[in-house]
């Protein structure tokens, strides 16, 4: 018992292993980058980007109101965002099954920087080797200025990271202006900072352990995985025995007993996750394809066919033939397309102006010149693209007085415009104490666009 | 008990990722749900709340939120280990 308890608080306390990946050339290497810098590209340069006066995604939190391109949703708008939640997974699902863990390898944030952090790890410290000897030397003045010049960068891409996605939220344009003029609000600097350190420690030291233990979706992909999906594998009917070659290429080595694999362990080095693939599939694979490149390297200076590990599926692997159209996808893809048109549908059809009314709080109703008179608020809401003049109607009471002390009621697109009305109605004409009225908005430029409300008209006792 | 075992060899970063990480998320979709319905700056008609900006309330919200998952992730953290009664009944059976 205290042995194995022993064991335990080890392994609790057991520091992690470093891992040095190797750098990479090749085919998917250069599909990573380019998926790299396509998407840092698109998220440092959206916030900037404006449409009608706007930024063009803006998840504006102090207003309430988030921008996506011509859309404008409100919080009475959840549901959709629901939707586009259910969608969001839907598509992951998919692809996870037909493609395997694609997102883990070419477009997860947590892929994107870690790529991004190493890129510069490697410029400031060299290569694999050099930086495990610089890690293993003892401190000197080189050793502390690249360590310094490293996490300095670091920081500042943490810190480019944080205002950026913090634009997000709050607009780009009010965002660098306080900033630079040092009077951001203390909220939004904590969010800076807070988002800052995020970036600093899960690129620079959390890396793969993110993708290892925090990322649930790393966890549950095994469960869309079947044998027909696409994962990254070590042939390894081609590759055993594995083994050094003698130093004449030449020699036949398959006579020697020896499969494809020269046993360099490049494809570990490489390896962000520090696995060995040839040990079969293993959770921790993110499918970022390094290892393929390599050992593709690996088999051509060795003039052997490439493809040692390669994109297969799990039945290629034990000679079966591989199906595309499976219900498993069939069956994503039919959900895929259900959600896909439920959200279009309910965008199309959601109401672009909106109503609300307020009774006055301090009057029930009062009595002025031989009439009963009922103040309201009237919230006239304009979810559309653009600016809208209306015409409001009230009906249901017979000879009802509307008072509105405006000419016209404009409404500029993307706001909410309070407007106070007084009701008046003879008392003979209410059938109790509250009667039910109806007020109608409709806009005056676009026939059509109209929305009913109900409210209830008091008066005192008949 | 070997899920137990399992769980006895996390490592100290998984530990405070289950803790820290999944509260996080949690505390995420519970502000996002709680702030959609509720206007911060409607929450002064009706109870005794401090005019703050939006923004501040949905940070301070969400830190509330956050100190509340990630109690009840750290209690059930400890909650899941064996009592010692338990352990000595174990090793002596
Ligand atoms: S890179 Fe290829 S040849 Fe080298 S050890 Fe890995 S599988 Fe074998
Ligand atoms: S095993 Fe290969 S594909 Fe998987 S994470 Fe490691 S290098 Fe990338």
């Amino acid at each position: 018992m205290s042995s194995a308890s022993n064991k335990t608080e080890q392994s609790l306390y057991a520091k992690r292993e470093k891992i040095y990946p190797r750098e990479v050339h090749g085919r998917f290497a250069f599909l990573r980058t380019l998926s790299v810098i396509i998407l840092l590209g698109l998220f440092f340069i959206l916030p900037w980007i404006e449409m009608a006066g706007r930024q063009v995604i803006l998840f504006d939190l102090p207003a309430r109101k988030f921008h996506v391109f011509w859309l404008t949703f409100w919080p009475q708008d959840f549901l959709l965002l629901a939707f586009l939640l259910i969608l969001a997974a839907f598509t992951l699902f998919f692809f996870t099954a037909l493609a395997g863990r694609l997102w883990c390898g070419y477009a997860c944030p947590q892929t994107v920087w870690t790529d991004v952090y190493l890129w510069i790890e490697r410029k400031v410290e060299g290569s694999r080797i050099k930086q495990i000897r610089l890690d293993k030397a003892d401190w000197s003045l080189n050793k502390i200025l690249r360590k310094l010049l490293k996490h300095f960068i670091w920081l500042l891409i943490a810190g480019a990271t944080a205002v950026t996605y913090v634009s997000y939220f709050t607009s780009e344009k009010a965002l660098s202006h306080g900033l630079f003029s040092f009077q951001l609000g203390g909220w939004e600097l904590f969010w800076i900072g807070f988002f800052t350190l995020a970036t600093y420690i899960n690129a620079g030291f959390m890396r793969e352990q993110v993708c290892k233990y925090m990322c649930p979706y790393a966890r549950f992909q095994s469960a869309m995985f079947d044998n027909d999906t696409l994962i990254i594998s070590y042939d390894e009917k081609r590759g055993e025995p594995r083994g050094s070659r003698r130093s004449d290429v030449h020699t036949d080595y398959k006579k020697e007993g020896l499969g494809d694999c020269i046993n360099c362990t490049m494809c570990v080095q490489v390896c962000p996750t520090g696995i060995d693939i040839r040990d079969g599939l293993q959770y921790e694979c993110i499918g970022c394809s390094a290892c393929i490149d390599v050992c593709d390297d690996v088999m051509d200076k060795m003039s052997y066919p490439k493809g040692l590990i390669r994109y297969t599926t799990q039945h290629a692997v034990d000679g079966k033939p591989s199906k595309i159209l499976r219900p498993r996808i069939v069956i994503y893809f039919v959900l895929l397309v259900l959600f896909s048109s439920l959200f279009i549908y309910s965008v199309s059809q959601r109401n672009i102006i909106d109503l609300d009314i307020i009774r006055d709080r301090n009057q029930l109703y009062r009595e002025t010149s031989g009439l009963i008179e009922n103040i309201y608020t009237l919230k006239l809401i304009n979810k559309d693209s653009r600016n809208h003049e209306f015409n409001i109607n009230v009906d249901g009471i017979e000879d009802l007085i509307l008072l509105i002390d405006r000419d016209s009621i404009s409404v500029e697109s993307g706001t909410v415009y309070d407007l106070p009305v007084r009701v008046r109605a003879k008392e003979e004409d209410l059938v109790g104490r509250s009667t039910v009225i109806h007020f109608t908005i409709s806009a005056m430029d676009q026939t059509g666009l109209s929305i009913k409300q109900e409210a209830k008209f008091l008066g005192p006792n008949p | 008990m070997e899920t137990l075992a399992r769980i006895g060899s996390m490592s100290v970063v998984q530990r405070v990722a289950t803790v820290l990480w999944l509260s996080f998320l949690m505390a995420g979709v519970a502000t996002g749900f709680f702030f959609s319905v509720i206007d911060p700056l409607e929450l002064k008609y009706c109870v005794d709340f401090p005019e703050v900006s939006r923004t501040a309330a949905y940070s301070i919200g969400f830190i509330l939120f956050w100190l509340l998952t990630s109690t009840s992730s750290l209690l059930a953290a400890f909650f899941i280990y064996p009592t010692k009664e338990t352990k000595a009944s174990k090793s002596q059976g």
